[in-house]
């Protein structure tokens, strides 16, 4: 509980602008349901024959699951708030459309027709009769589509749209439950204020009833605005982070300890992140090195010239117990030291991501050119060697390497799990015995899994064979795991900028950066 | 003035008014009276429009109704129908303002016209801010009433407007509008299906049965010179007390003594006045009288019995 409390008051800032974004988010999108809603409803009710359909397709509309809505959005639109805000649109326009029909239909026959009789044109029955009549039953609409909207636009943060679903994505990913209970309870609570409050107004009676409605929707638009504030000052450059960058301490922490460099970020989907600084969306991403899409977008990498991030040099991490028992593995092993620089890493993964080869093919072809494969064994297999592999391409490129080269100069034969959620799982699986190896980070190694004190992290920090010396050290010493010869190339975080933005602001390091910002 | 001549309304499934005509005359009251299904509201609805007749002609005024634009004709035409039709969203004072603001009178106007309404009818000025639903059945009736009334139509539709009113409530109103100066200045055409209501309010009845006119004229026609069978049995039931309303003190003369100075202590009524309405004054214990001629008469709850059994008898016979 403290912990939560102490977390809220460090994001304080963060918080507030979520919350407001938030509201921003429901609130445009419901002035746009309203805007289109409302004379929808009217339409219909005056053209009885468009009511089956509409109200039809605006229904199916709802029984989309919002998470598939946004994800059509993607491919639709795009990501952003624009495509966000049409996906909230249209969760709300069910209930708006549906209660201002229903609201006006439910107007007594025989008072419609005494207006007629008295002389109102159809106009004035509808603005003086029939609008006004309906008012609750439209706000009870307004009501249930606000509700709606405020646990929707959580989801807005997976379109890079911000609002609190930036904290429960970012803590989900980080399996951090402070982070997401930060973004779920002030989103519980708009809810639920939002609910109390149009409750009440819609309880009011007599001529009041009709002042605060009236109030209501020219203060929608001003609380739609909010959105907006946040962005207040307009920062010369936007940035979008990944959840794990934003909550991880060698993330934006780190950036923010060495460089002293505060930006005011978007938590993003680190899948969506190339996407929204290739779209203009943001500016600055938090990416990782060796990213295929940093070659497809044609991304410049910052150099991390103070060494914020720590190093993340990748390389097989095996049980010594299978080292012993298959002696031939380790000389295998071996071949690949230093065989992948950054650059060939992302080339290769680039192959698999946007050129769609198979990780099989990207794997024989690398091997090929290389010439580290010999004329194949063909004998009877003898022996099992299971290799692990982590859920994103890089991995399955890293293991499929491996596969095929222990099979071309072994008699093993090799059995690869793929997919495993996190460097959690494939260590556990690999100290229980149920894989031999996987391919591991050693920032990863020592931040996720040895977790050393402070003092000690933090004076391996910078040095990239320091802390493999520490991790190969200390996992043999409490896990009997052995870490193999790194295999070249540091998949580390690193600030990515457009290419051409970059080179026309002369930003090539995170210094320059920092400088930049500055002036 | 109204004159409505062959006027048809063919629905898809039936004929629901057929080849009618009928003219009311200025500063008449004109009852559609029948049962439900006579086509007696759809002609009425006709008339202002709110339904568009198949075939036949409307003069309002002299003036064929298909000329005028929808909504001028109808704010020249008040409109009082059942359970009043008042805005429940709007006080009495802005439900009774309704069309004078359709027809943008200035605003001291309006509300001198309000003002001069309630007081008619009788409803105090405090209900100028309440809502209708504050108000009773009959209270309800009378602002619907006061609405119809405040543009100061020349020509009134009722549908029904009494329907929605217990029988108690309903008879006071009805003598109240009956009384009002107002309502006799217009031209009325007014639905019911209740035959007292017909005969007290009615200059002329049309007895309407599957959308035609039995027989149309004064309620005295229709009573004793009934045209057919169907008109006949219609007052059947209510014959008796039906010709309360028919007959005044003036057909009482006969009957009762005559003297030439008026009687001391009894209150003197014109003789038009129905036989109904005088045995109402009668229930208490003084005398009223009333001057035929050069003579006076007078009528006590004692000699009107008499005098009204032989009278009847004379019409039976």
């Amino acid at each position: 509980m403290q912990e939560f409390f102490k977390f809220i008051v460090e994001h304080a800032d963060k918080l507030a602008e979520q919350t407001l974004t938030h509201i921003g988010l429901t609130f445009l999108s419901l002035c746009v349901a309203l805007v289109i809603g409302i004379p929808l409803g009217i339409l219909i009710s005056f053209r009885p024959r468009l009511v089956g359909f509409t109200l039809g397709s605006v229904g199916v509309l709802q029984t989309i699951p919002s998470i598939a809505l946004l994800g059509f959005m993607i491919p639709l639109l795009g990501i952003g708030p624009g495509p966000a805000i049409v996906a909230l649109f249209l969760y709300a326009l069910l209930p708006i459309v549906q209660n201002t029909y229903v609201g006006i239909r439910e107007v007594s026959p025989a008072l419609k027709e005494a207006a007629r009789g008295m002389g109102l044109t159809r106009w004035q029955i509808l603005f003086r009769l029939e609008l006004p009549l309906a008012l609750p039953v439209i706000f009870a609409g307004i009501r249930t589509a606000t509700v709606i909207n405020v646990g929707v636009a959580t989801l807005a943060a997976y379109l890079a749209a911000g609002g609190l679903g930036e904290f429960i994505f970012g803590g989900i990913a980080l399996n951090n439950t402070n982070m997401i209970l930060a973004g779920t309870i002030p989103s519980a609570l708009l809810a639920i204020l939002f609910d109390a409050g149009l409750a009440r107004l819609q309880n009011l009676r007599g001529l009041w009833r009709y002042r605060v409605m009236i109030v209501f929707f020219l203060l929608a638009p001003v609380l739609s605005s909010f959105y907006w504030y946040p962005a207040g000052g307009q920062p010369r450059l936007h940035a979008g982070f990944a959840h794990e960058f934003y909550g991880r301490a060698d993330g934006y922490p780190a950036l923010i300890r060495t460089y002293d460099l505060h930006l005011a970020a978007r938590l993003i989907d680190q899948n969506l992140m190339y996407e929204a600084v290739h779209t203009d969306l943001v500016d600055i991403i938090s990416g990782y090195s060796t990213d295929g899409r940093i070659k497809a977008f044609n991304l410049r990498t910052l150099a991390d010239d103070k060494h914020a991030f720590p190093p993340y040099q990748a390389a097989f991490v095996v049980r010594e117990a299978s080292l012993k028992k298959y002696p031939e593995l380790q000389p295998t092993l071996d071949l690949l030291a230093g065989q992948l620089s950054d650059s060939s890493m992302t080339e290769l993964n680039y192959q698999v991501d946007y050129l769609h080869k198979s990780p099989e093919a990207v794997a024989r072809e690398f091997l090929n050119q290389t010439g580290l494969l010999q004329k194949p064994y063909v004998g009877k297999r003898q022996g099992k060697l299971v290799v692990g592999a982590m859920i994103f391409t890089e991995q399955y490129i890293l293991v499929e390497i491996l596969r095929q080269l222990v099979e071309n100069r072994t008699a093993l034969a090799v059995v690869t799990k793929t997919g495993l959620g996190g460097t959690k799982i494939c260590f556990d699986a690999l100290n229980a015995g149920s894989i031999d190896l996987y391919p591991e980070y050693t920032g990863t190694g020592l931040l996720v899994i040895l977790q050393p004190p402070l003092a000690v992290s933090d004076s391996l920090q910078v040095d990239t064979k320091a802390v493999y010396d520490y991790v190969s050290t200390e996992f043999r010493r409490q896990y009997q795991l052995s870490w193999q010869k790194p295999l070249g190339f540091n998949n580390t975080y690193a600030l990515m900028m457009r290419e051409s933005q970059a080179g026309q602001l002369g930003i090539r390091t995170n210094s320059e950066l920092k400088r930049y910002l500055d002036q | 003035m109204i004159a409505v001549r062959q006027l048809t309304k063919q629905y898809p499934t039936h004929l629901a008014v057929d080849d009618v005509s009928f003219e009311v005359g200025q500063r008449e009251t004109l009852v559609l009276l029948g049962t439900s299904g006579s086509g007696k509201t759809t002609t009425l609805k006709m008339i202002n429009r709110l339904i568009e007749p198949t075939s036949g002609t409307i003069q309002i005024n002299g003036r064929d109704s298909r000329e005028r634009k929808l909504h001028e004709l109808r704010r020249e035409i008040g409109y009082v129908i059942q359970e009043t039709g008042l805005f429940p969203h709007y006080t009495i004072g802005e439900n009774i303002a309704l069309v004078p603001r359709l027809l943008e009178w200035d605003e001291r106007r309006i509300q001198n016209r309000i003002r001069e309404l309630l007081a008619m009818l009788r409803l105090p000025e405090t209900y100028l801010n309440v809502y209708p639903n504050q108000l009773s059945g009959g209270q309800r009736q009378r602002v619907g009433l006061a609405r119809a009334l405040a543009a100061q139509p020349s020509i009134l539709l009722m549908d029904e407007p009494l329907g929605a009113l217990d029988p108690v409530t309903r008879s006071a109103i009805r003598r109240e509008f009956k009384n009002l100066e107002e309502l006799r200045q217009k031209t009325i055409v007014l639905v019911t299906h209740d035959i007292r209501e017909a005969f007290e309010l009615g200059d002329r009845v049309a007895l309407m049965d599957g959308g035609r006119i039995q027989q149309i004229g004064t309620p005295k026609e229709l009573l004793l010179q009934p045209v057919n069978d169907f008109v006949r049995n219609f007052f059947a039931d209510q014959w008796l007390s039906l010709q309360l309303h028919v007959f005044s003190l003036q057909d009482l003369a006969p009957y009762l003594p005559n003297e030439t100075a008026p009687p001391p202590e009894a209150r003197l009524f014109p003789a038009q006045t129905q036989l109904a309405d005088a045995l109402n004054e009668l229930s208490g214990p003084e005398a009223i009288a009333f001057k035929t001629g050069q003579h006076f008469v007078a009528v006590q709850s004692a000699t009107i019995w008499p005098a009204l059994g032989q009278l009847l008898q004379k019409q039976t016979v």
